[in-house]
């Protein structure tokens, strides 16, 4: 996967507001935004115009029918014990993408694939709770993290087995990388970012920590993310930091795992 | 924070009762039923107009706020305050969704899931004040004064869903030649907006 430079991602703000890129573009400026460490304000100078669009369509009432539909909605996904009520899941049609394991691996996977086969029980489980609307955003993830369990299985990659602790107690996942230092954070069950506050990934050695980038958790917990190449990190790990990320950790690193080398 | 009571001139269709940011939080605390309709009854018409505008089919425009505001209260504690109204926040959902469902009826790939909290688009500054008390006439008139070429590209991104892809397809333009319509355009827009603030 290329990664794009700045001027290509100030380039494509406009389309990026108005959702005109296509996925794997939109991917790649999500992951260059997310990792660099460049403000890119034309992104929010074009952000706060493409709402304003919407008030060029005529407003026009909704059939009443519509809000009946909408409450029921809401009320079954209330009963359903989900703290975010998904109606699909009520009405048993939100089929979960299927992530197939890699049926060989290397033996060098030992306990990490272990491991990571927990943790993918855990995301396709959690997958199964979404809507139906979401089911081709869930494949693309699963996409995204099939790509990071090829990275984990291929020769000479590196897995660092993620767990979390205090109040990401439940956190857990790998950050994996390639041959070439090219790598994937996968974590599951992460709390959303208290207010004005946002995940930072690190990159820890004897040199001290460099900045991987802000981590985005989606609404499920789940953060898949492209991270920036690396060859020499012992340690990586997620500290929380004030809103806009910082230049070095500001607290104690609340998920982290410690970089495994294979030959 | 005591939201945009009676500010918003493009219409939320409310002049008492709680601000959207409480309703919201109302949302977001648990389950309550009555800030949802509340919330459903401000912004259902801008909500089902701009999909039924993106969709041209009713049906698939009712599906589309139907999706929306699973979004909005699954999203609900995710709301900035601060970053955007609750109005444009709203909009922004139901036009994702609404373009979503055109997406998936054409041989092109869907769009990502939702990213309401992208704090890349959302940077705090002026624009949520001046957002608050554009109407359409004046968003109007902001689009009209673009270039053509700029004024098509932004519409058929934002109102038919097109990809830039698509768009070069449709207008015969090179993609950076798309690329660079789409932003100078908004950009544009924007300084007309923000120009027009407080003499509206």
């Amino acid at each position: 996967m290329t990664q794009l430079t700045c001027a290509e991602v100030t380039d494509l703000a406009g389309l990026y507001a108005l959702d005109a890129l296509e996925p794997a573009e939109r991917q790649l400026v999500g992951a260059h935004l997310a990792t660099c460490s460049q403000a890119h304000a034309e992104f929010a100078a074009v952000g706060g115009v493409a709402p304003a669009l919407a008030s060029l369509a005529e407003p026009v009432d909704a059939p009443p029918s519509l809000k009946d539909k909408i409450m029921a909605d809401y009320r079954a996904g209330a009963t359903a014990g989900v703290g975010a009520p998904v109606a699909a899941v009520a009405a048993g049609r939100a089929p979960a993408p299927v992530i197939a394991l890699r049926p060989a691996r290397p033996a060098w996977l030992g306990w990490a694939a272990a491991a990571a086969a927990v943790l993918l029980i855990a995301v396709v489980a959690g997958w199964g709770f979404v809507a139906q609307s979401r089911a081709d955003a869930e494949a693309q993830r699963a996409q995204v993290l099939a790509q990071a369990l090829d990275i984990m299985a291929a020769p000479g990659s590196s897995v660092a087995l993620m767990h979390g602790t205090a109040a990401a107690s439940g956190a857990g996942g790998f950050a994996a990388f390639d041959a070439n230092g090219t790598g994937y954070l996968v974590l599951t069950n992460l709390p959303a970012a208290p207010a004005g506050e946002t995940y930072q990934a690190w990159y820890i050695n004897g040199g001290g920590p460099s900045s991987a980038g802000l981590v985005s958790v989606d609404r499920d917990g789940f953060a898949v993310m492209l991270l920036p190449v690396q060859h020499s990190a012992d340690l990586v790990a997620l500290t929380l930091e004030p809103a806009g990320g910082s230049a070095s950790p500001s607290s104690d690193p609340i998920v982290s795992g410690a970089v495994q080398s294979h030959a | 924070m005591s939201g945009p009571v009676g500010t918003d001139a493009a219409g939320s269709g409310r002049s008492s009762g709680p601000s959207d940011e409480a309703l919201l939080e109302r949302l977001a605390g648990g389950t309550d039923e009555a800030a949802l309709s509340d919330l459903y009854d401000r912004y259902q018409a801008q909500m089902y107009g701009l999909a039924l505008r993106i969709t041209k089919d009713p049906a698939l425009a009712q599906d589309a706020v139907q999706e929306a505001f699973v979004g909005v209260w699954r999203n609900a504690g995710r709301y900035a305050v601060g970053r955007s109204t609750v109005r444009t926040w709203m909009l922004s959902i139901a036009h994702h969704r609404a373009i979503d469902i055109v997406r998936r009826r054409r041989p092109v790939a869907a769009l990502p899931e939702i990213e309401t909290t992208d704090a890349a688009l959302t940077a705090p500054d002026v624009w949520p004040e001046v957002a608050r008390a554009l109407d359409r006439a004046t968003v109007d008139a902001a689009m009209a004064g673009l270039p053509d070429a700029q004024r098509e590209a932004i519409q058929l991104a934002y109102f038919e869903g097109l990809t830039q892809v698509e768009i070069a397809d449709r207008t015969g333009t090179p993609l950076g030649t798309v690329k660079s319509r789409v932003r100078l355009g908004l950009l544009q827009m924007r300084r007309a907006l923000e120009g027009r603030e407080g003499t509206a």
